[in-house]
């Protein structure tokens, strides 16, 4: 049996009756890794000495009975995400020596959870970017065809979960970033809604729509995952204080009766046709299982792109304003007093689409724009919000595409940033408005490359998510294991 | 409301430093992003209230409960350059 194949639920079944050891799980993804990443780049660096030894402890759990859900389930953590005694690099130049002395909060729970960490994955810099193609360290390649991208910019999440070089994964997902390669690589992405999670130690990009979640092979193992890694936190002020429900708990109800809204603006022209029949199957599909699809209509959608762009790159020019080349990451050489060290240090540090971003908020930021851009953004932030108010008035889930296409070639967009921006264009009105939203895999494309469904909610009902993605893969033929 | 970007001013204002290259190279992108972001000023918004923040947060408070910090040893680990328990920086104050 390959283990690495397993879901987190039947490797943790199995755990737990002793037919096989944590160890031997272990084993089984690392050999994984030594074979495949070479093809991959899905890590950036592996931790196999911690992870040998956590997988002992959760294996003394597992013998004294006292195993939890993720005990001994090997998971990979996108390089964003602060772990303690372990090079957290953002895939960029400017932190590849930084060894955090702290974990992030999801990294506790994991590892209170019992979860072993096989290592760090590949990303785009500083999470800004739709194809890992900006990663300072290497390319990441999509396990369903190694010549086309994972998505981005949680690619290296993606590609090692599709390609069982771990069990789950965490991304983060500030506007797309989970479910754009999740979709790209067939295998199911959630971000939940924002406060859902904790952000403290993640590595800060747009505060106001930054969000931690999973990256798993089912839709009951991104459940597990959340459960395992949700709650408020007095170290993240933006952290909910919500008595989470159990998420695995109803999520076999299925969607009879369920009231489901296609936007109008999500399925037109722009959508790779393959994708658009996929979506319009699913949703067919969903009638088949007893809910209800209409179309239905989210204003302003064509306007979140340039809105998103304008607040996370205002946001990030700011958070970023704190890699001076003191404190901590790339210190340029030879400089002849503090300005030069934090103007070298940061035009030597960063890469170009970090560079790029950090040069529009500034622009967006800055007297005499402010109002043009900037504030222009927050008044388009409300009214995307309210666009999704509305609908949910009357429907309990938004359906539609993840991305408009599926992975496209390495290269084929890298000198393009606005190509590459409108690859966001289903994605980025969910992070504005606060609400969660699943990716997973509805078919495959003419290129037998997968397509993502993307399933959207209002605030804190992540459950009825749950419910409708599992119905869907539980009653299609989609979830499948790449041949590489 | 487009305007070209003054890249001079804003590679200030961001404090970094690049090359003749780097800045001919992002003028040319931010002039097409902000084109493109001019989109915007199409839609009506006069009457809209801008939203920062989905939660409408403001200071959130929290008690002042005294916990252990992070010792100076651990942290100064961190930095690229140090010496004697203190960051090691350049000349800031010119003489």
């Amino acid at each position: 049996m390959d283990l690495y194949k397993l879901s987190v639920k039947e490797a943790s079944e199995l755990l737990k009756k002793h037919e096989i050891k944590a160890d031997e799980l272990l084993d089984s993804v690392y050999a994984r890794i030594e074979a495949v990443d070479g093809k991959l780049g899905a890590y950036i660096s592996l931790c196999r000495e911690k992870a040998e030894s956590m997988a002992k402890s959760a294996q003394s759990k597992i013998d004294n009975g006292e195993a939890g859900a993720l005990t001994g389930i090997p998971a990979g953590i996108k390089d964003n995400i602060c772990t303690k005694g372990i090079a957290t690099t953002c895939a960029s130049k400017m932190l590849e020596n930084f060894i955090p002395p702290y974990n992030a909060t999801v990294i506790e729970k994991l590892e209170s959870s019992g979860a072993v960490i096989t290592g760090k994955l590949n990303m785009d810099e500083f999470a800004m970017g739709g194809s890992t193609e900006t990663s300072y360290f290497k390319k990441c390649a999509n396990p369903w065809d190694i010549t086309r991208v994972p998505g981005g910019s949680s690619g290296g999440s993606a590609s090692a979960v599709a390609s069982g070089e771990a069990l789950f994964a965490l991304g983060s997902d500030t506007g797309g970033s989970i479910r754009q390669p999740a979709s790209f690589c067939g295998v199911v992405g959630l971000k939940p809604t924002y406060g859902a999670v904790s952000r403290f130690g993640l590595v800060a990009f747009a505060s106001s729509l930054d969000q931690i979640g999973p990256i798993t092979r089912t839709v009951e193992d991104s459940a597990i995952v959340l459960n395992a890694i949700c709650g408020a936190d007095s170290r993240d002020s933006t952290c909910a204080d919500y008595k989470h429900p159990d998420y695995t708990a109803d999520i076999d109800r299925g969607v009879k009766g369920m009231k489901i809204g296609i936007p109008t603006q999500y399925i037109g022209d722009g959508l790779d046709p393959d994708v658009k029949e996929a979506v319009l199957r699913a949703a067919k599909h969903f009638e088949d299982l007893g809910a209800k699809c209409d179309e239905v209509s989210l204003p302003a959608a064509d306007y979140a792109v340039p809105a998103y762009y304008l607040i996370s790159s205002a946001e990030a020019s700011s958070n970023l304003a704190r890699y001076d080349g003191i404190k901590f990451g790339y210190a340029a050489k030879d400089c002849k007093n503090l300005a030069q060290l934090m103007d070298r240090s940061r035009g030597e540090g960063f890469g170009r689409e970090v560079k790029r971003r950090i040069i529009l908020g500034t622009y967006a930021l800055s007297a005499g724009y402010y109002d043009a851009y900037y504030k222009k953004a927050l008044k388009i932030r409300r009214i995307i919000k309210n666009g999704f108010d509305k609908v949910f008035e009357n429907y309990d889930l938004i359906i539609g595409p993840t991305a408009p296409t599926t992975a496209y070639p390495i290269g084929s967009k890298s000198g393009d940033p606005i190509a590459m921006y409108l690859g966001d264009i289903f994605t980025v009105p969910v992070n504005i408005a606060g609400i969660p939203a699943m990716s997973l895999n509805c078919g495959f494309d003419k290129q037998g490359m997968p397509i993502g469904l993307q399933i959207i909610a209002p605030a804190f009902n992540e459950p009825k998510i749950f419910r409708a993605a599992y119905a869907f893969e539980k009653s299609t033929p989609y979830n499948k294991f790449p041949n590489i | 409301m487009s305007q070209k970007a003054d890249i001079e001013y804003l590679t200030k204002l961001a404090r970094m430093e690049l090359s003749a290259e780097e800045k001919a190279s992002l003028e040319k992108d931010l002039d097409a992003i902000i084109g493109y972001m001019d989109t915007l000023s199409k839609i009506d918004t006069d009457e809209i209230e801008p939203m920062e923040h989905v939660l409408g947060l403001s200071n959130v408070m929290r008690d002042d409960n005294p916990v252990p910090s992070y010792d100076r040893d651990t942290l100064l680990a961190c930095a690229p350059n140090s010496e004697d328990g203190f960051y090691d920086v350049p000349l800031a104050v010119e003489q």
